[in-house]
C-alpha cells in the first residue's frame, strides 16, 4: 500500500463526510483487558478452546501441507479480492444484473436496522401465519445475519428464526452467543451440550455425551422443520460477479436443506464477498475448506443462479448489506481486512483467542480478523472497540494462516494509530507518560547514556537483587514476572571505559 | 569487515552481557566492531504502541547515529528490533510526512542483521564449534522468538548454531512456536493474557528439564526468566488466573527429547491418547498439582550470543556451577 | 427505499475509493465488456489516487467481470495424475472421508442393486441410464419436470440412484449439475442414501479442472464424503442432516 505523502493519519481517509459506521454486534462494550478476565479465570471455557484449537491447527497443517502451490493459491486469492475491493462498484453492478437476470430480487441495505426491516418485509410476505400466532423461518449458519441480530429483531416481530446448523442449534438452545465464526459452539465440550439438549430439546430422549448420539438427536429435532418451513435465511461464502451466482460451504447438510426445500430463500451478504468469476473458484475453493475445517473439501457446497426452474426455491432474494463495510473500504490502512472470508484459522492460531475466547472481542468477529474488522466497520472511536487492536502480542501467526494474506499484525499497529489519534485510550496513562517520557530520551544518544549514568546508583538503591514487585502500572509486569537487578553499567559505559583504556595502552606503547 | 553494533536498548541498558558477547564473536571471527554512540533504540515500542509522532524523532535518531559514521554492514542481537527497522521504520517516516527519513531508515535497515543471519547468510558459519569454538557442556532449549520466526524468517538458523556448539545437550522446545506473550506493551495493556502465554511457555520449558532457555530476542528472555523466577519462587503466578491449558505434546525429534517423554507426561498430565492436550479431551480442568510436578528450580533464560561466545577456555557458566541468576536471567 | 439505499452505498463505496464525487456511479453495464485487469494491475495505482487523478482514471476505470483475475497465476491448473494412478486417488480420497468405493467394469446394475434393500423405495432423476436399474427388484420412482416427488414422497425413499457431472480425485470430491441424469438438488438430499455413479471418463485430477468442466449457471451441489459434523470438540462425526450413506460406484466403460 502506498502512502501519498499526507502529513497527518487522520486525512488518509477521504474526509468531506464520514462516512457511516456500522451498527449491530460488532461492538465491543467493556474493553477487552477488562472482559478478557472473567474468560481467563474460567477454566473450563479454556479448556475446550485449547483443545478445540489444538486439533484445528494440526488438520490445517495437514492438509496445507498436501499443497505443493499453497503460497501461491494464498497470492491468487489476495490478488483477487484486492481486485474485486478496488473495483466494487463494477463488480457489484454486474452481480445484480446478472442474478436479477436469472430470476432473483436484490435488496440494498445500508445497515443493520435496514436489512432487519427488509428481511421481515420478506418473510411477512411469504411465511404463513402459524397456530401459535407466529411466523416460522429456517436459517443456515450466517455471520451477516449474525452480525445485524436478524434473529433477535424478527422475534420482536413474531417471527421465529430456527438455527440449523449444530453448533448454532446449541448456542441458540443454550441461550448463549457464538465465540468463533467456524464453530460457534466452540467453548463447550459434549457434557455441557448434552445437558443443553436435555434441557431445551422436547423431543431429545435420553442422551449420552457422543458427538454421534448428540448429533442424531439434532437430527431427528430439526427433520420435521426442513421439511415443512416455507422460508429459509442463508448468508453466502461467495457471489459470482460474471454469473449472479451465490455460494453456501457447509458440511452438515442443513445447508442444502434451507437452500433447496423451501420456496422462498432469503440470502443476506456483505458487498465485499463478491469473486470476478466462477472461474476464481478454483482457487477458494482450495484455500477456504483447508483453512477452514482442515479438509480437503467440506462435505457439502452448494452454488445456485436466480431461481432454477422445477428445482428448489423460485422465490429468491438477496439483500446487500453495507453495515460499516465502506467505512473499512474507506481505510487504505486497513481495507484489506475486507478480504476475509471468514475461514477463522486466524483465531484458531492465535495465542489470545485461545486464552480468552471468542466472547472477550464483543464482537460477531472475534479473534485477530474480529480486532480489526470490528473497530474498521464502525470506526475506532465506538464504544471499546479502540481496545480492540491492543489485544494482541503481534506475534504474527495470523498473518502466516490466513488464506488471503491479509497482514493482521500490520493493521493492528495502524489501528493503534488510530485509536491513539482519536484519544480513546484513557486505560494506561502511566503507561501513555512513560512512553512519552521514552521518545524523549531515546530521540537522542546522548540523554539515554545520561539516564544510564543514573544505572549505578539504581543498582546500589536496589541493592543489586532482582525486583520482585513494582507499584502502578509496572505493577502490570510484575504481577506475574520478576525483572532482573539492574546491571551497574551499561554496555554503552563499558564500551566507552573500554575504548578509554584501549586508547591508554595505545599511548602507553 | 567494519561491523556496526546496534546494542538495542534493552540489551544496553539491561544485558550488556549480551552486546559484549556480540562483540566477542565477530572479533573473534577477525571483524573490526564500533559502536555509533548516538545509538538509541528501534522505535518499536512507540510504534506497537501506535505512537507514531513519538516514533519519528526514535527513528531519526537511529538513522542520525547509524549514517554518521561509515560501516559496511550493521549487527544487532535482535531478531525483533532488527525487524522493525526494516517493517516499522520507513512505513512510520512516511506516514508522519517524512520521505527523507523513510527513504534512510530503509538503507540502513537493508544493511542491518539480526545475528545469526549476519553469521550464517553473509559469513556462511555453520558450525558454531568449529568456525567460533563454541562450548557449553549444558542442556539448553531454544525459543524462536515470533518476530524472528515470522518477520526475518530465520527458520533454523539459530537452531542450526546452536545444535553445532561442542557439547552442548539441545532438546526441543514443545509448542516452541508459540508467543510467549511478552508482546511489548501487549504485557502490560493486557497483563493477564500476557501471562496466561507465559505461564503455558514456562511449563513447556520446565518440561525440558534444560537448564538454560536460550533465544536471540533479550525482551522475550527477560519476560520469559521473569516467569521462570516468579513460577520458582512461589510455585504459582500469583495474581493471575491459573494456568493449565498447556497442550504439550512430544515435538522433539532429538534423542534428548525423547528421553524426556516421562518428564513431558509428567508436566501435563496427559492420560489422552492422541496426546494433545491434558485431561479427558479438554472436559476436566487439570489438577495444580500435576502441573508443578515437572518444576526444575535453577532454570534460567540466557540470550543465544552469550553461548556462542562460550568456549571451553572461558566457559559461560550457568547456576549449577556457581552463577548468579538474577529474574530468571543468568548473569 | 431500497433505491436510495443502491446508489447511497454505491456513492460511499467510490467516496472510500477516493473516486471523484462521491455520488457518482459509473456503471459497467453501459461501459466496455472488461475482461478483468491483470495480476499487475491489482496493485493500488488505479484507486488511490487523489481526485484529480481519479477524474481521469474514472473514465477507464478498469470494468469488473468477463475472466478471472489470476489468468496468469502460478498455482497448478492440471494435475499430475492419469489412468489408474487418478482413479486410485479419487478412492483413496472418498474413502478417507467414509464414503462407500465400489469399482465395476461395465453394467453397473447388479452392484447397484446389490447395494439397495431388495423391495424398498428408490427414486431416480429421469435421465438416469435405464438399465443400472435392471438389477433393482424393490419400487422405483422417476423424479421428472411435472412429476415431482413431494418432499413427504420424498421422505419416503429409501434411496436415490444418480450419475455425476465430474469427480475431483484430490479433494475426493463429486458435482452434481442438476442435469437429467443428476436430478434436481431435492432428490439427493432427503433420501438417507445416496448411491452416486462415477463414470472414469468424468473424473479429473485437481479442483481448478473439475471448476472448468462446470456450466457456472447450473444448480451445483459438490459432495465430499457424507453428511459430517465437527461441531463438537472438533470431532468429526458422519451423518447429520444430509444423506448419511454415500456409495460411490466407479464405472469402467
Amino acid at each position: 500500500m502506498t502512502f501519498l505523502g499526507m502529513p497527518l493519519l487522520r486525512s488518509t481517509r477521504h474526509d468531506d463526510h464520514e462516512i457511516p459506521g456500522g451498527q449491530g454486534n460488532i461492538v465491543e462494550d467493556e474493553s477487552f483487558a477488562g472482559v478478557s478476565h472473567q474468560h481467563l479465570s474460567n477454566q473450563q471455557l479454556r479448556n475446550n478452546i485449547g483443545h478445540a484449537t489444538a486439533t484445528i491447527r494440526d488438520k490445517r497443517s495437514e492438509v496445507v501441507a498436501e499443497l505443493d502451490d499453497w503460497e501461491a493459491l494464498r497470492e491468487a486469492g489476495s490478488r483477487a479480492k484486492n481486485h474485486v475491493m478496488e473495483n466494487l462498484p463494477e463488480y457489484l453492478a454486474e452481480f445484480e444484473k446478472n442474478f436479477t437476470a436469472a430470476g432473483g430480487v436484490i435488496h440494498w441495505a445500508r445497515d443493520a436496522d435496514e436489512a432487519n426491516a427488509i428481511v421481515t418485509e420478506l418473510v411477512e410476505a411469504n411465511a404463513p401465519v402459524l397456530e401459535n400466532g407466529r411466523r416460522e423461518v429456517i436459517k443456515v449458519k450466517s455471520m451477516a445475519t449474525q452480525e445485524i441480530g436478524l434473529n433477535e429483531h424478527l422475534e420482536t416481530q413474531d417471527i421465529d428464526a430456527f438455527e440449523t446448523d449444530l453448533a448454532e442449534l446449541i448456542v441458540q438452545l443454550g441461550d448463549d452467543k457464538p465465540s468463533h465464526i467456524l464453530v460457534p459452539a466452540i467453548h463447550r465440550n459434549r457434557d455441557e451440550i448434552r445437558d443443553i439438549f436435555m434441557d431445551k430439546m422436547s423431543d431429545a430422549g435420553d442422551l449420552t455425551n457422543e458427538p454421534a448420539v448428540l448429533a442424531e438427536a439434532a437430527r431427528r429435532h430439526l427433520r420435521h422443520k426442513f421439511l415443512t418451513t416455507k422460508v429459509a435465511i442463508s448468508g453466502a461464502n461467495f457471489g459470482i460477479a460474471d454469473t449472479g451466482s451465490l455460494g453456501v460451504v457447509e458440511s452438515e447438510g442443513n445447508g442444502r436443506m434451507c437452500l433447496t426445500l423451501p420456496e422462498t430463500l432469503i440470502t443476506v451478504m456483505g458487498i465485499e464477498k463478491l469473486l470476478p468469476s466462477f472461474d476464481d473458484l478454483e482457487v477458494f475453493l482450495q484455500l477456504l475448506p483447508r483453512s477452514s475445517t482442515g479438509e480437503r473439501m467440506n462435505p457439502y457446497t452448494s452454488f445456485w443462479t436466480g431461481t432454477t426452474p422445477g428445482d428448489g426455491p423460485q422465490n429468491v432474494h438477496l439483500v446487500l448489506l453495507d453495515n460499516g463495510r465502506t467505512r473499512a473500504l474507506a481505510d487504505e490502512h486497513g481495507r484489506t481486512a475486507l478480504n476475509c472470508i471468514r475461514c477463522s484459522a486466524c483465531m484458531n492460531v492465535c495465542p489470545v483467542y485461545e486464552r480468552t475466547g471468542g466472547h472477550a472481542y464483543g464482537s460477531t468477529y472475534p479473534g485477530p480478523i474480529g480486532a480489526i474488522l470490528s473497530p474498521l466497520m464502525t470506526g475506532i472511536e465506538v464504544e471499546e472497540n479502540g481496545s480492540l487492536p491492543y489485544a494482541s502480542s503481534l506475534c504474527g501467526a495470523c498473518y502466516d494462516v490466513c488464506p488471503v494474506k491479509i497482514n493482521i499484525p500490520e493493521i493492528l499497529v495502524h489501528l493503534r494509530g488510530e485509536d491513539v489519534e482519536a484519544n480513546h485510550s484513557p486505560v494506561s496513562s502511566q503507561l501513555d507518560a512513560a512512553l512519552t517520557g521514552a521518545s524523549w530520551m531515546m530521540s537522542d544518544g546522548k540523554r539515554m547514556a545520561a539516564a544510564e549514568s543514573g544505572l549505578p546508583i539504581a543498582h546500589a538503591v536496589t541493592g543489586g537483587e532482582q525486583i520482585n514487585s513494582l507499584p502502578g502500572i509496572a505493577g502490570a509486569w510484575t504481577s506475574s514476572r520478576d525483572i532482573p537487578a539492574l546491571p551497574e553499567k551499561s554496555f554503552r559505559q563499558l564500551w566507552a571505559e573500554d575504548q578509554a583504556r584501549a586508547e591508554e595502552e595505545d599511548d602507553e606503547t | 569487515m567494519k561491523i556496526a553494533l546496534f546494542a538495542t536498548c534493552i540489551v544496553d541498558a539491561m544485558y550488556p552481557e549480551v552486546a559484549q558477547a556480540t562483540v566477542t564473536i565477530l572479533r573473534r571471527l577477525g571483524h573490526e566492531v564500533i559502536f555509533p554512540e548516538g545509538q538509541t533504540c528501534c522505535g518499536q515500542m512507540h510504534i506497537n504502541s501506535g505512537k507514531f509522532a513519538q516514533a519519528e524523532p526514535v527513528i531519526a535518531a537511529h538513522a542520525r547515529a547509524f549514517s554518521s559514521t561509515e560501516w559496511d554492514v550493521a549487527v544487532a542481537p535482535s531478531a525483533s528490533c532488527v525487524a522493525s527497522l526494516g517493517h516499522q521504520q520507513p512505513m512510520v517516516a512516511r506516514r508522519m510526512g517524512n520521505e527523507a527519513l523513510a527513504t534512510e531508515a530503509a538503507d540502513i535497515a537493508g544493511r542491518t542483521y539480526e545475528l545469526s543471519q549476519f553469521l550464517t547468510d553473509v559469513l556462511g558459519i555453520t558450525d558454531a564449534g568449529a568456525d567460533l569454538g563454541s562450548y557449553f557442556p549444558h542442556r539448553v532449549t531454544y525459543h524462536p522468538s515470533c518476530h524472528g520466526m515470522r518477520l526475518l524468517r530465520l527458520g533454523d538458523r539459530q537452531s542450526n548454531l546452536l545444535r553445532s556448539v561442542k557439547e552442548i545437550d539441545f532438546v526441543e522446545l514443545p509448542l516452541a512456536d508459540s508467543c510467549c506473550g511478552f508482546g511489548g506493551t501487549f504485557s502490560v495493556k493486557n497483563p493477564e493474557v500476557s501471562s496466561a502465554m507465559l505461564a503455558d511457555k514456562v511449563r513447556t520449558i520446565q518440561s525440558t528439564g534444560a537448564e538454560v532457555c536460550t533465544g536471540g530476542d533479550a525482551s522475550c528472555l527477560l519476560h520469559m526468566g521473569g516467569g521462570m523466577s516468579r513460577f520458582q519462587r512461589t510455585g504459582n503466578f500469583e495474581g493471575t488466573p491459573d494456568v493449565t491449558a498447556v497442550h504439550v505434546k512430544q515435538t522433539s525429534s532429538t534423542e534428548a527429547g525423547a528421553d524426556n517423554a516421562d518428564q513431558l507426561t509428567a508436566v501435563v498430565g496427559a492420560s489422552d491418547d492422541d496426546h494433545r492436550i491434558p485431561g479427558d479431551q479438554g472436559t476436566q480442568p487439570q489438577e495444580p498439582s500435576q502441573v508443578q510436578s515437572g518444576l526444575r528450580v535453577g532454570q534460567s533464560a540466557v540470550h543465544l550470543a552469550r553461548i556462542l561466545a562460550s568456549t571451553k577456555e572461558d566457559p559461560l557458566r550457568v547456576q549449577s556451577e556457581g552463577a548468579t541468576v538474577s529474574g530468571g536471567s543468568l548473569r | 427505499m431500497t433505491d436510495t439505499a443502491r446508489e447511497e452505498i454505491l456513492g460511499r463505496i467510490n467516496q472510500a475509493l477516493g473516486r471523484r464525487g462521491g455520488g457518482e456511479y459509473v456503471s459497467s453495464a453501459s461501459g466496455t465488456v472488461p475482461t478483468g485487469s491483470p495480476p499487475s494491475a491489482t496493485g493500488s495505482e488505479q484507486s488511490h489516487g487523489t481526485s484529480g487523478e481519479a477524474e481521469a482514471a474514472g473514465a477507464d476505470i478498469p470494468a469488473a467481470g468477463g475472466g478471472m483475475v489470476n489468468q496468469s497465476a502460478d498455482y497448478l491448473r492440471t494435475g499430475t495424475h492419469e489412468g489408474e494412478d487418478l482413479i486410485e486417488l479419487l478412492i483413496d480420497r472418498l474413502v478417507d472421508y467414509k464414503a462407500n468405493v465400489h469399482r465395476v467394469s461395465g453394467d453397473p446394475a447388479a452392484t447397484i442393486a446389490g447395494l439397495l434393500d431388495s423391495g424398498s423405495k428408490v427414486v431416480v432423476p429421469r435421465g438416469l441410464d435405464d438399465s443400472w436399474m435392471n438389477s433393482f427388484s424393490g419400487e422405483v420412482s422417476v423424479d421428472a419436470p411435472g412429476q415431482e416427488l413431494s418432499i413427504p414422497e420424498l421422505d419416503a425413499q429409501a434411496a436415490v440412484v444418480t450419475a455425476s457431472a465430474v469427480a475431483i480425485a484430490q479433494t475426493g470430491t463429486i458435482v452434481l449439475d442438476g442435469s437429467p441424469e443428476c436430478g434436481r438438488r431435492a432428490i439427493t438430499l432427503v433420501p438417507d442414501h445416496h448411491v452416486c455413479v462415477v463414470r472414469v471418463a468424468d473424473i479429473v485430477d485437481i479442483v481448478p479442472e473439475g471448476i472448468a468442466r462446470l456450466t457456472p449457471t447450473a444448480a451445483l451441489t459438490f459432495i465430499s464424503g457424507p453428511s459430517a459434523t465437527s461441531d463438537i470438540e472438533l470431532k468429526r462425526v458422519e451423518g447429520v442432516h444430509g444423506p448419511r450413506t454415500l456409495d460411490v460406484v466407479i464405472v469402467d466403460t
